[in-house]
Order: structure tokens, then sequence, then C-alpha cells
């Protein structure tokens, strides 16, 4: 295969972003650039699964530590699939849904939608910790403005909200990537974890890392800004944030567990510090959304649930070295899966508003029987979340559980069997609402087809790409 | 070539699911029209099986699908006996189906999740190991949920929510067993007398293999409705009858049946169960099952109810069947597979036609309904001997080889059973047939308009005639003993 | 005595994160959040000093260079938030 300039993957959304303020054929730029990002970010996947090495380029030449070091891997290739493909259908999905609602703000939409998928992919291509904030401010920023999309006051607060302990969390981050460089001098991963292994001063900029990954990460006590930010803005933006946005911070904390911290004492406790939040965050994050009676607010807090999964892992990130592809596959499917399955219900969640116009569970549309379509996504992203066979979702949770028990970790696959159960408690209600037939329920507006489908595909494949994983995950095991 | 045939069993349905779901509702010629091809060729697909695999020629399928366990199908005798008896049945529901709801709302939905389930149920036939077993268990459950709640009433939807909370429990108990097997064993192929990598495992690891059998029993009898937990089957008489018929009957709780067949033979194998002395216990469990089923049927007022607690009797005969240790009551267990879900299915579908056409759902409602139908309750009749055990039916020859095999296990005491469950059968079936026929009823109206449309009739007939034929020439040509037979004998060695 | 500039970085960093807890007004916790940053830059400036050769690290230096950009978009959109919010209120 021929390679090719990483770059691309970030110019082109960029270039896809300025171009869409073009007014008169903003829907063929964001049409285009989609699906050329997309298949750019499908030849990345590929290209990764050719051998084992991973690609390493320069920008301008300049050679650490002074350069900015791009890295394709198998890791990064797999993530950079994951978010072509969430990306492609959100945005098929947005170019009808700005056609029929929040017409005004669909002009600027693709602006921040392209500056985001710019972002995810330099966040996934980055070799140095700096680079790495740069993406997460990025990031975080466009995000920030997605939930001030809509313009009235709930979505406007909780963009504040989440802007501030935002920008709180980056200089956490910055400060503790100062102490680090205070001591070593370095701020490439690669480096990092070599001189690390020699002194124990690390422990210190450790603190103000994690807390800032958690607190991005949405991570028990810190998740509370989540919940209003993913339900308050319109249904595209909530996919793209709930999938996408969040998963990038728990993605490095799991690279610096197995990758940079040496084996310590004292960071077995924080690590299990870490897993208890993780399992906290499954339960309260299930309980709440068992409790929501308005749908986006469900899926928000099944996305603190979802986020709980990764976090309860941590001790085996950090034990796990001797199986460590295993660990790294279980962790990138779980993100997969849950991206694919968590957009494709944000984006039926915009089917139920468009029809129904409220956001209340008991005035859902009867979807099983008017709107098929929306019907099966829900049916199948939902059933991913949970984790029933044969979705990506199930292989996640198996691989996981495999893990627990190989490692010893009996507790954590037990919670996490646990985490399952507690879904399917706040899938079920959505599952029900599709199937009344109370007669104000049936509503008969007809959804955009585009819309309806790219919720359905999206939500399929989540199910279907189970099927799969062998494949998917071939080329992280290949490092 | 092979491949291409085992793949198609599966995918037929597939597409057709696919098919319908494209299909604009009102397109009820092309739907059915799909849906009877697909069953037909199905049908076909089979035959060429069977004769292959008599030839000596085997199938499988095999890729790695995750990193740990292979999504594995293969073509084995035990493969092929459910296969075809889920295929034919399937074929004479979805008539029958098509007939039964003509003119309701929502068929689009319906025939796309019935193919769906008909896809798992192959699916779970030709698993050739227990990971790809679990993966269809599961589809099925998912893929049955819309047809219980198709009628959307707050009954259904209650019913669905039961059903859901049972085999999500089943589904996440099977789900650990799995995992735990795969760490500790490495691999979970099903082969003919039980997987040598299982035994050696048990060998050092009693306690653990003891624990992991037991878990996968109850997993799967969370969908066989063995007692206590038989719950959901009653409340998802719910569903129309052909959802009942053929899943609850036949299909659903055939399928976890057919999943402890493939545990205790082809997993652990019959001399590790005997060894570890791992039946006996659950042994109790089922005859238990048994009577409590029998004896619940009599006092439903609801004739569908009455059937539901029938069917958690008769799984039972055949969980008891494969567990009690010999090859006859091996047989004794198969042919019930299949003698049952003819009967049952039979029973379903008559019951499906009194009420489709005289809004007969209770016991005190049958007066008399057999003189204005009397095709039906003719079927009706002679499905209600087979499963009693009346001689010259299916069913007596079922109860002969479970008897039989219950003594040549030295344990009488399921002989006893076997009988008391027979008595209780015609407690509870008896009078239905009588009242049927001699009921007195209000509107003494006669002609021959008054059958169901042929749709709805000729399955049950050709099932009625079934129960006859196997009962009457058991070692004939087409009849299943004989192929049962050779399987019971492979699973012990011969 | 570099040791002071280390100590005043995070006394700042410590008095603006109280502030951004307790306080209620959005203009006064937005205040503290970007003295919590002139916290975070000097410390990370104040690496850049070597105590052997001549001249500073310059590496530290770019770095606070994109931190206080990034800081001062994140300031810009949630000036722009704040002010709209007040919009609406009326």
């Amino acid at each position: 295969m021929i390679s090719f300039d990483l770059g691309y993957l970030i110019v082109l959304p960029l270039l896809a972003s300025i171009f869409s303020l073009i007014s008169p054929i903003r829907v063929y730029i964001a049409l285009a650039f989609s699906l050329l990002s997309f298949l750019l970010s499908v030849y990345s996947f590929l290209y990764t699964l050719r051998d084992n090495t991973p690609l390493y380029q320069w920008i301008g030449g300049w050679t650490p530590p002074l350069g900015i070091g791009l890295r394709l891997d198998g890791l990064s290739g797999f993530f950079l699939l994951m978010i072509g493909i969430v990306s492609l259908f959100v945005a098929l999905y947005s170019i009808s849904f700005f056609n029929v609602e929040y017409k005004r703000q669909g002009r600027f939409f693709w602006f921040f939608f392209f500056f985001l998928w710019a972002g995810l992919n330099a966040f996934f291509l980055s070799e140095d910790l700096f680079n790495l904030y740069v993406a997460l401010e990025v990031l975080s920023l466009t995000a920030v403005i997605l939930v001030a999309l809509p313009g009235y006051k709930k979505a406007i607060k909780a963009s504040l909200n989440y802007l501030f302990l935002s920008i709180l969390a980056s200089m956490f981050y910055l400060l503790g990537i100062a102490m680090l460089y205070a001591n070593y001098g370095v701020l490439s991963m690669s480096l990092l974890s070599q001189k690390l292994s020699d002194t124990q001063e690390f422990i210190y900029a450790l603190f103000p890392i994690t807390i800032a990954l958690a607190i991005k990460s949405a991570l028990l006590p810190f998740h509370f800004w989540l919940p209003p930010a993913h339900s308050s803005t319109v249904a595209p933006a909530s996919a793209l944030l709930s999938s996408l946005v969040i998963k990038p911070p728990a993605y490095l904390m799991l690279r610096l567990w197995m990758e940079v911290l040496p084996k310590d004492k004292s960071l077995e406790y924080l690590s299990i510090v870490l897993s208890i939040m993780g399992a906290l965050a499954i339960f309260i994050g299930s309980y709440y959304a068992i409790r929501q009676k308005t749908i986006k607010r469900l899926l928000a807090y099944s996305t603190v649930a979802q986020m709980g999964y990764l976090f309860i892992m941590v001790p085996l990130y950090y034990h796990g070295e001797i199986l460590k592809e295993a660990v790294l596959q279980a962790f990138a499917l779980q993100v997969f899966s849950h991206a694919l399955a968590k957009a494709s219900m944000f984006l039926s969640s915009g089917n139920a508003i468009y029809v129904a116009k409220r956001d209340e569970l008991s005035y859902m549309p009867g979807f099983a029987h008017s709107h098929p379509f929306t019907f099966f996504a829900l049916f199948f992203s939902g059933a991913t979340l949970i984790g029933l066979p044969l979705s990506a979702g199930f292989v996640a949770k198996f691989l996981f559980l495999e893990l627990s028990i190989k490692l010893g970790f009996f507790l954590h696959g037990g919670i996490m069997l646990l985490g399952s159960l507690l879904a399917s408690l706040y899938v079920y209600p959505i599952w029900k609402e599709c199937f009344s037939s109370h007669p104000t329920k049936f509503y008969d507006k007809p959804i955009p087809q585009l819309m309806e489908i790219s919720a359905f595909l999206l939500g399929f494949l989540a199910f279907s790409s189970g099927m799969i994983t062998g494949f998917l995950l071939e080329g992280i095991a290949r490092g | 070539m092979e491949k291409l045939a085992v793949l198609s069993l599966l995918l037929s349905s597939f597409f057709a699911s696919i098919i319908i779901s494209l299909l604009k509702e009102e397109r009820v010629f092309l739907r059915s029209l799909v849906n009877v091809v697909a069953a037909v060729y199905k049908l076909f697909v089979i035959s060429y099986l069977i004769w292959s695999v008599y030839k000596g020629i085997t199938f499988e399928i095999r890729y790695p699908i995750v990193p740990f366990a292979d999504f594995y199908l293969r073509i084995d005798p035990l493969a092929l006996l459910f296969v075809s008896l889920s295929s034919f049945l399937w074929l004479l529901t979805t008539i029958y189906a098509i007939g039964y709801l003509e003119g309701s709302p929502n068929r689009r939905r319906f025939f796309t999740f019935f193919n769906l389930a008909v896809t798992s149920t192959m699916g779970i036939a030709l698993a050739g190991n227990i990971f790809t077993f679990f993966l269809f268990y599961e589809l099925l459950t998912l893929s049955t949920y819309p047809l219980v709640v198709h009628r959307s009433t707050s009954k259904a939807l209650k019913a669905g929510g039961i059903y859901l909370l049972y085999t999500i429990l089943g589904g996440s108990l099977f789900m650990l067993c799995l995992v735990l097997l795969y760490v500790f064993v490495g691999d979970g192929n099903f082969y003919t007398g039980g997987n040598p990598k299982v035994k050696n495992w048990a060998m050092e690891n009693s306690l653990m293999a003891k624990l992991l059998f037991y878990g996968f029993f109850f997993a799967m009898a969370v969908k066989s409705a063995v007692f206590p937990l038989h719950q959901w089957l009653t409340k998802a008489m719910v569903a129309p009858a052909p959802v009942s018929a053929l899943l609850h009957a036949v299909a659903v709780v055939k399928a976890g049946a057919f999943g402890i067949v493939r545990l205790v033979y082809e997993l652990y194998g019959v001399d590790l169960v005997q060894s570890m002395n791992l039946w006996q216990p659950l042994a109790y469990l089922t005859a238990f099952t048994i009577l409590f089923g029998s004896s619940m049927a009599i006092f439903q007022e609801e004739l569908k109810k009455r059937l539901a607690y029938s069917t958690i009797s008769h799984i039972s005969y055949i969980i008891l069947g494969v567990l009690l240790p010999g090859q006859l009551s091996t047989m004794g267990a198969l042919l019930h597979l299949v003698n049952h879900g003819i009967m049952k299915i039979t029973l379903f579908m008559c019951l499906g036609n009194y009420a489709e056409k005289y809004d007969v759902h209770k016991f005190k409602e049958l007066d008399g309904v057999g003189r204005r139908m009397p095709l039906t309750t003719l079927a009706f009749t002679i499905a209600s001997l087979g499963l009693i055990g009346v001689p010259m039916t299916a069913g007596y020859l079922t109860k002969k080889y479970l008897e039989a095999g219950a003594k040549s296990a030295g344990e009488e005491w399921a002989v006893y059973v076997f009988y008391i469950s027979s008595i209780l059968s015609t407690l509870y079936l008896i009078p239905i047939v009588f009242k049927a026929w001699f009921g007195k009823s209000k509107e003494e109206v006669k002609g021959r308009k008054l059958e169901v449309n042929p749709l709805m009739l000729i399955p049950p007939l050709i099932t009625a005639f079934l129960t006859l034929f196997f009962g009457i020439f058991p070692e004939g040509p087409i009849s299943p003993l004989k192929w049962i037979r050779y399987i019971a004998s492979r699973e012990y060695g011969g | 005595m570099i040791w002071f500039y280390y100590i005043l970085a995070i006394l700042l960093v410590i008095i603006s994160l109280y502030h951004f807890i307790v306080a209620r007004n959005y203009v006064k916790r937005l205040i503290a959040l970007n003295i919590l940053g002139s916290g975070v830059f000097l410390f990370f400036i104040t690496t850049a000093k070597n105590t052997n050769t001549e001249s500073p690290d310059p590496v530290p230096h770019a770095l606070v260079l994109t931190g206080i950009v990034v800081a001062v978009s994140a300031t810009a959109i949630a000036v722009s938030l704040i002010l709209h919010l007040n919009k609406e209120e009326e």
C-alpha cells in the first residue's frame, strides 16, 4: 500500500470547515468532504493492517524534542476508522436534519463539525503529550460551541459549565506536563516511559493529569457537567459528543497507565481508586439513566455509565503487561461499540423529537408501528449497549470478562456483567415506548429518509460489527 | 458447494427477513411469496444435506470471528434432525400465520422478525461450538421479543418485559459460564461423545466443572421453562397464535432443550456426566417440573395457558430423558423433541382457529365448537391422544422409550413420573375434547362454511396426520426413529 | 531562589481554584480561571531556567505561548456565551 502524508487526515476536514462557510454549496461541500475524509480514514485503517510497523512522520522534518510527530499504528488506525464511520453517518443525518430544523444553526454547524473531525484525527495521530494537549483543546472548544448551538438558555448554561470545567481540566493537564518537563525534560511518550522508570518524582505530576483527564471524560465525581451538556443540544451534536468527544481523554488515561507509568506500589492505590470510581460510575450512571423521563438525559447518563467500564479496567491496564494486546483490544472494541451505538441512539432520539416535538419518553412515537426503521435503529443500538450478541458490545464485554478472570480481577468482571443488566433496565423503556399504541403516539409525520436511514445503518453496523471483530482488531494485535 | 449449502440455510431466512422489511405493508402477496419460497427452499437444501450426510460427506464452516473463539457451523446428524424439524414446522407455521394474520396490521414487522427468528433457530441447530450456539441463542431472544409484544396491548408489553428479563438474566449467566469455559479450557467445540479437552480439565477441577455444568444448565433451563424459571412462558401466551405455536411450543423452548442435549452429550459427554453424577439432582428437578406442569394445566381456564403448562411439563420429559443414563432414554428424549413439536404445534394451531373464528379463549367457551369445526377438532383430538400417549400415536412411542430407558437405568421412579403425567395429561386434555364435541352450545348452527380458511386448516391436519403416521409406522422409511437411533448410538460410542 | 516562582505559581493556582469553586458569578469564575492559567504558565516558564547554561530553554516558551493562545480563545468563547446569556435573560 502506498504511504501517504498523515497530515491530510487533519488538513482535509479543516479545509472542509473553511469551505463550508460558503453558503450556496454548503451541503455539497459537507457531503463531498465527509465522504473523502471517511475514505481516507478507511484507507488509513487498512494501511495499518499491512504489517507491524507503525508509520511515523515528523512535520517539517523537525525531529524530537523540537518537532511535532504524527504516528499511525494499529490503535490509531482503528480509532480513525471509528471516527470516520460515526462522522460520516452523523454528517448524512445532519444534511437532512438541518434542512428541516434549526436552519439558522445549520449554517455554522458544518464549520464546527469538520473542525471537530480534524481535532479528533489529530488527537489519535499525536505522538507527544503536548500535541495531545492541543488536540484536546480543539476538541473541547469545538464541543463547547456545539453544545451552545441551539441558542436557548438551557444550552448556553450547559455550554458555559462545560467550558469552565474544560478550561480547568486543561490547566491542570498543563500543570502536570510542566511538572513532568521540569523533572525529565522530555514530552514524547516513548521517551518518558524510559525516563520514568528511573526516578519517582512523577507522582506529583500524575495527580493533576489524572484529575484533568477524569474531568474531561466525566468520571465520577466529575461527571455532573455531562448530562446537561449532552442533552441540551441538537441530536447530531449530542451524537458526536457522547460517542466521540468523550473518548480521547479516556484513551489517554489508558496510554499513560499502560505505556508511560512504571509499576510502582503507590500507583497501585491510585489505580484502585480509579477503578472504584469507574464502578460507581456504572452504578450511579445506570441508576440515574433508569430514572430519567426524557430520552436525551437518559442517553447522557448512559454515557456516564458506559465510560465507567473503561475506568473500572484501570488495574487491568496497569497489570496487563503480559496480555497487553488483549487489554488494548478490549478497550478499543468497547469504545467502538459504544460510539456507534450511542450515536445511533442519539440520532434516533432526534427523529423522535422531530416527530413528537417533545423530549419525554412517554411522548415518544410508537416507532414500531409508524416508523419501523427508526425502531430497528433503536433496537440494534440498544442491543449493542446492553451487550447482546452478535454486537460488538458483546464481544467487548466478553473480552473484558475474559481478561478479568485471567488476571484474577473477579469482582471487576462481576460488576461489568451487572452493568449489562442495568443497561437493559434503561434500554427496555425505550423499546417499550416504541411498541405502545396509545392513539397520540401514532404520529403520522414522516421522517426524512436520510435521517432514518443513517440512524438505522449506524445501529445496524454497531450490531453486526460483532461478526468481524477479528478483522477489526487485527491491526491492534499487531501493534 | 457444501459450505454454500450450510450458509444458505441461514441466509435464506435472513435475506427473506431483509426483503420483507423493505417491502411496503400492502404488498401482501409478495411478502407471502417470499416467506413460502424461503421456507420451501430450506427444505430442498435439507433434503440435499440429508442425502449427502448419508453418503458420508461432512459440512462445516469455521472462521475466527473474535480473538478467542471461532464462528463454527457444522452439519452433524443431531443438527440435521433439529434443522429438519424446525424447517418443516416452520413451513407449516408460515402458511398458518399468513392465514391467521390476514387483515391485521403490522404484518411487515411481524414477518421480518419471524424470519429473523428462523435464522436464529437454524444457527442454533448448526452451531458447532457453544460460543456460536450462544450467539444465535441470544439472537433468538432478540428476534422473538417483537413477536411476543406484537399486539402492543399493555398485557403484551408486560409479558414482553418479563420475557426479556428472564432471558437476559439467563443470557448473563450463560455468558459468564462461557467466559469461564474459554478461560479454563480454551475450547468449546462440540464433539460426538464429549469434548476431550473439557473432560481432561474436569478431571482435575471437578468442583469448577460441576459449577460450570449447573451454570450452563440453568442458563438454558430458562429458555426451556424448567421450574422455577417457567413463569415467562405462561405470560408469553399473549402473543398471536402462530407465535405461541411455533416459537413457544417448538422453537424457543426446544432451543433450550437442544442446548442441554449438546451440553450433556457433546460438550461434557455421557461418561463425564455419569461419573461426576451431574445428572441426578437435575433429574429430580425436571421430574418435579413434569408433574408441576401437568398439574397446573388442569386448573387453567384459559386454553392457551393450559397448553403453556403442558409445554413446561413436556419439555422436561425431553430433559429428563437426556439426563437419565442409557441409550434408550436418549432415544426417548430425542423422539419427544420431534414428536412433541409436531403434536403441540397442532394443538396451538387448533386453538388459534377457535380463537379466530369463534373468539374462544377460555374453557367454558368451548361448547360444541367441535360440531362447527369438525376438522380442526379432529386434529386437536388426535394430537391430544398423542400427547397423552395413546397407542398408535407418536406419543406412545416416546413414552415407551422413555419408560424403557428409565427402567434400564435403574431409575424406576421416573417410570412412575411419566405414568402419572400421562394421567394428568388426560385430565387436562380430554375435557377439552369432550366439551368441544359434546358440549351444549347456545346456537346450533350447522354448515360447512364454518371452518376456518384452508391456510389455517391444512397445517394442523398435516401435523395431526403425522402424529398418527409416526405412531403406526415407527420403523417406516420416513420415520425419525431410525435417525434418532443412529444419533443416540453415536453419542454412546457406537 | 527559583523556588520562589514555583511556590508563587502554586499559590496562584490554589487561590484561583478556591474562587472558581466558590464564586457564583460567571465573570468572577472566568477571571479565576484566567488567573489559574497564569499560575500554570508561570510554573511552566520557570522550568525554562537553566542554572548551568546562559540561554533559557526555548521549549517551555513555545508551549506556554500555545497555552496562552488557547486560554485566550477559550476566554473569548466564554465571554460571548456569558453575554448571550445576559441578553436571553432580558
